[in-house]
């Protein structure tokens, strides 16, 4: 996909979230969508035409690996990014986070973690959420949700 | 491989200017940051750690596939 493109796709000053499918492909570099998280992280985020955010559910996610192989240095490497990179921050699973994704999960059976990433969002005023699940767009649309879903592998095919 | 040390002095208003030898032996630029850290009851040391400007690829090989690493994590909170 072109910057152009990729732009067209994402309105700027649109309060992006990550799905923690993103900051996957993006740290990997090395799956399909790994290209596409780069230009919009790299380019859209670092610049500052995307304020960005993502969930703590995700910080979770992406740390159980680094943990498990024992490695300090990929779990500092993944905390320095999601904590010092620019115009990114963490979001905290608050109280009205989990009623969000509680009323998600009623309507739709979503997993726990999909519906308090997506609930996130939600309350965080994020306008577009970025991933890989292809799933979310229905979620987003039977739970009624402010959210339009970009889907990694659909922006690098555009 | 050795450490580079060396020596920098505190001035005024903060202002900390890293010495050569660590500039050259990092590759370090103009406009880099720093997470500056320090643990108040080991004033002492004081940790200064580069933030990249990309992470893109920076943990490749431990992921991968990211899909079947992701689903794994998210199959934990369903009920055995």
């Amino acid at each position: 996909m072109s910057v152009a493109a990729l732009e067209a796709a994402i309105p700027p000053g649109a309060l992006l979230l990550l799905d923690t499918s993103a900051v996957l492909a993006y740290l990997s570099g090395a799956e399909p969508a790994s290209a596409i998280a780069a230009e919009v992280i790299d380019g859209l985020v670092a610049a500052g035409r995307n304020p960005t955010i993502v969930s703590a559910i995700t910080v979770c996610e992406v740390l159980v690996r680094p943990n498990r192989a024992g490695s300090a240095s990929a779990v500092r490497l993944v905390e320095d990014f999601l904590t010092h990179f620019p115009n990114l921050r963490v979001e905290a699973v608050t109280l009205d986070v989990a009623r969000l994704g509680a009323r998600i999960r009623a309507v739709t059976a979503t997993p726990a973690p999909d519906a308090l990433i997506l609930a996130t969002a939600v309350a965080s005023r994020a306008t577009v959420a970025i991933g890989d699940d292809a799933g979310w767009p229905g979620i987003v649309e039977r739970a009624g949700l402010p959210l339009t879903v970009l889907l990694l592998e659909a922006l690098a095919d555009a | 491989m050795t450490d580079v040390v060396a020596t920098a002095r505190l001035r005024g208003r903060n202002q900390l200017t890293l010495p050569d030898p660590i500039v050259q032996a990092g590759g370090l630029e103009e406009g880099a940051t720093f997470v500056v850290e320090l643990d108040p009851g080991d004033p002492d040391v004081v940790r200064l750690r580069r933030v990249r400007s990309t992470y893109a690829g920076a943990l490749k090989g431990m992921f991968e596939p990211t899909d079947e690493y992701l689903e794994g994590e998210r199959s934990t909170w369903t009920p055995r």
